[in-house]
């Protein structure tokens, strides 16, 4: 059941990356990961009455990554594209339909990342351009080699900032972050660098890491 | 995640858990295989997923810590996530209660909640759906303007009205106007039709520039040589007649967009306003409260008589007290409306979006009552071809089931026009008109106010004695009369009174926080949250602030 499980939720990953071909140049080649995810295990939360966890509403995604982002949205020229696609995105009009859905379907994560993505990579451009904000800080976006100590300050407080978690430098909880931001800065690394192709330096890993901060469910859940 | 939840038994808790913590890390591998094709390589080895490091999965716990409620609140009371330096505030040791108050405008010395106003608005999109962007019918499409793609020209493109004025449907010739002693326009003829030229006009809706329209279509008389109203639906046809001083009578497509849109604003206003002035919640059912801009002002004041097939007139304002000209002026005025009114349930954007006075009923009682008028879950049995001669719905087999209580709710506007908004004052449309039911037996006709307001016709012999009557008084009990002067109001006083709107407003507001619909093991919660409501003279902002800080909000499953 574990496999089975596991194959599920990498056909999903799967489609989302073939289902939209037309979101990069071409194919893009993704190796997909095998995880062995333990069974349920049984927590006893009681029989108090609760709030229902749930997804943001559209305005709420689009204000939160505005905020997070010191003031960047998912907008084209003078178009701001969560209006734009709002039907899309399930936003009611109330005419054809009077209640939003807030399901976490394909479709709205397709349309988060592509926000994430143009959000984050001018974040990051703007992080290591003239007039940062300080979003990846103590971080130099542009450094090729950040001491980890910085690492993990910063992704602790993009951590604060984007999810509301508040953890501590050297705590566990970096971990799975901390790997993301390596193995993305190796990747970087591995590519050649060119002064004049600043989509091939260090400031890309860190623009991962924007991307994966948007697109987890701690941020478009509350 | 929106659906029903069952009552929270050990054994659906453990499943909802273990679905959440799925997802989450179902979510983990999205987003790495997403990042992966965002660097455009194929960055991902094989490595452990996030709950396989010990502590690297963020505990769920059910009652959320500091950190987590704070951006619950934030979201939910402002739309976004709470700054660092609020979450500072908040490691520093101030209370998540404290924020609370201080977004909803009850700490002292707090900035007025318009955030938390905005959220209330959206909330309330979802009950009364302000939404008439189609309800374009209100102007008269012989009456639109619009301009030739080509020569630029500006003119009502309507192919009757191009009839009307030039003997086919045709527009003006693409030469400056001549015109006659008498000041009209010289025609000629040309492929068999009378064509005039163009005039230059400053139009109302932006008077900073100058448009090419057809010297017809431009004309300015205010009354024609046949005396008709130029800026009435009277004169559609009338080759007299023309769009009036600066096109002032004619709408374009985003005029029309604009003052739909336009009535829309005003009821978020009367809903903002509300919550910023911290009034009774009721009074946004009851309030004569109302706003305008320049784009209504225009409206009520040039063109609300080119109706075509839905109508506000007569207005239900006091038009002549309107002040402003600018139709693009888009600073909103606070006005206040006639006796009559009964808050958002008389405004235009509610009377156009529910047009016939059953759906005004079953959408209030529905959104403020929580009573939505459905079929029993044994369905309605067929009538039975005797029953279904009953013209009445209130007794008629199957449609009583509803409409006993649905006609007498929808009698509360009885005097608003359906298929439209208007205000039928009593003293020009009294409940009987004798012209109104002779016409149809003298004539076979019958003049506008008698065809579109009153009982005219009778299919059955039960209709009969309601021949002259007021269309909302067919078939109303005589306990039921006094409502069609009441108004709407009238229902809302009678839902206080017998509890139902507070005890529903009440649930609307925590099933709107909670996410899910309440249980019924949830009851006395609601109960004692519906008296605090109460005891605050109906405060929306203390009975949010009872649901967010109360034990259920807090727990986040």
């Amino acid at each position: 059941m574990t496999t089975t499980r596991t194959v599920q939720i990498c056909a999903l990953a799967a489609l989302l990356a073939l289902a939209f071909p037309g979101c990069a140049d071409g194919p893009v080649p993704v190796a997909l990961e095998g995880h062995d995810f333990e069974e349920e295990r049984p927590v006893d939360v009681g029989a108090a009455p609760w709030r229902e966890r749930r997804r943001m509403d559209i305005a709420q995604v689009d204000a939160s990554l505005r905020r997070v982002t010191g003031g960047i949205g998912w907008d084209s020229g003078s178009t701001n594209q969560f209006v734009r696609f709002d039907d899309t995105l399930g936003v009611p009009d109330y005419i054809n339909s009077t209640s939003e859905d807030r399901a976490v379907s394909l479709i709205f994560l397709k349309f988060l990342d592509d926000a994430a993505r143009s959000v984050c990579r001018r974040v990051a451009d703007r992080e290591g351009g003239d007039a940062p904000l300080g979003t990846f800080a103590p971080v130099d976006v542009d450094a090729v080699d950040p001491a980890s100590a910085d690492v993990d300050a910063a992704l602790a407080s993009l951590l604060l900032r984007f999810h509301g978690r508040r953890v501590t430098a050297g705590s566990a909880a970096l971990a799975p972050w901390r790997s993301l931001y390596t193995r993305a800065a190796a990747e970087v690394a591995a590519t050649t660098m060119d002064p004049e192709r600043p989509d091939l330096s260090p400031r890309r890993a860190w623009e991962a890491v924007c991307v994966a901060l948007v697109d987890h469910p701690d941020f478009y859940t509350y | 995640m929106t659906d029903a939840q069952e009552p929270g038994s050990g054994r659906a808790g453990q499943g909802r858990r273990g679905r959440l913590v799925m997802g989450m890390l179902g979510g983990v591998v999205v987003t790495a295989l997403i990042v992966a094709a965002t660097l455009g390589a194929s960055l991902l080895t094989p490595s452990r997923a996030e709950c396989d490091e010990p502590g690297g999965c963020r505990e769920v716990e059910p009652r959320l810590d500091d950190h987590a409620y704070l951006r619950a609140l934030s979201l939910d009371l402002r739309g976004v996530v709470p700054t660092v330096e609020e979450l500072d505030a908040l490691a520093g040791g101030k209370a998540p209660e404290a924020f609370v108050d201080e977004w909803l405008g009850l700490a002292p010395g707090a900035p007025p909640p318009t955030e938390f106003a905005e959220r209330v608005v959206r909330r309330h999109g979802a009950l009364l759906w302000p939404n008439i962007e189609n309800v374009d019918q209100i102007f008269h499409f012989r009456r639109s303007l619009s301009r030739n793609s080509t020569t630029n020209i500006w003119d009502q493109s309507a192919t009757d009205t191009r009839r009307s004025y030039r003997g086919a449907g045709v527009t003006c010739l693409d030469e400056p106007a001549t015109f006659g002693a008498d000041g009209r326009p010289l025609t000629r003829e040309v492929d068999g039709a009378q064509r005039e030229g163009w005039v230059e006009v400053n139009p109302y809706w932006d008077p900073s520039t100058t448009i090419k329209v057809c010297a017809f279509d431009a004309q300015t008389a205010p009354v024609s040589a046949l005396g008709r109203d130029c800026a009435s639906r009277a004169a559609i046809g009338d080759a007299a007649c023309g769009c009036g001083p600066d096109l002032a009578w004619c709408p374009t497509f985003d005029v029309r967009r604009a003052v739909l849109g336009s009535f829309r604003g005003d009821v978020e206003r009367r809903i903002a306003a509300n919550i910023l002035e911290d009034e009774p919640y009721h009074a946004l059912l009851t309030s004569r409260r109302a706003f305008v801009n320049g784009a209504l002002t225009h409206y009520w004041k040039h063109q609300r008589n080119s109706f075509d097939s839905v109508t506000l007139v007569p207005a239900s304002i006091d038009v002549a007290a309107l002040s402003g000209t600018n139709f693009r002026d888009s600073d909103w005025r606070e006005i206040e409306l006639p006796a009559e009114h009964a808050g958002v349930l008389t405004s235009p954007a509610f009377l156009l979006r529910f047009q016939t006075n059953r759906a005004r009923a079953a959408r209030f009682y529905d959104a403020f009552l929580c009573q939505p008028f459905q079929p029993p879950d044994t369905g309605i049995a067929p009538d039975d071809p005797v029953a279904a001669q009953q013209p009445d719905v209130q007794l008629r087999p199957g449609c009583n089931y509803c409409h006993a209580q649905l006609e007498p709710a929808a009698a509360h506007w009885g005097r608003w026009t359906q298929q439209g908004g208007a205000y039928l004052d009593p003293a020009d449309f009294p409940e009987f008109q004798a012209e109104c039911a002779a016409c149809r037996l003298d004539s076979g006709t019958c003049p506008d106010r008698c065809r579109l307001h009153y009982v005219t016709r009778a299919l059955t012999p039960a209709e009969e004695p309601y021949l002259g009557r007021l269309r909302a008084y067919e078939f109303l009990r005589p306990e039921h009369r006094a409502y069609i002067e009441e108004g709407p109001r009238g229902l809302v006083r009678d839902g206080l009174a017998d509890g139902r709107f507070t005890d529903c407003a009440t649930r609307r507001a925590a099933e709107w926080l909670v996410g899910r619909p309440l249980r019924e093991d949830e009851e006395a919660w609601t109960r004692d949250l519906a008296l605090r409501f109460s005891a605050s003279d109906f405060r929306y902002r203390e009975l949010v602030r009872a649901i967010v800080t109360s034990e259920t909000y807090r727990r986040a499953l």
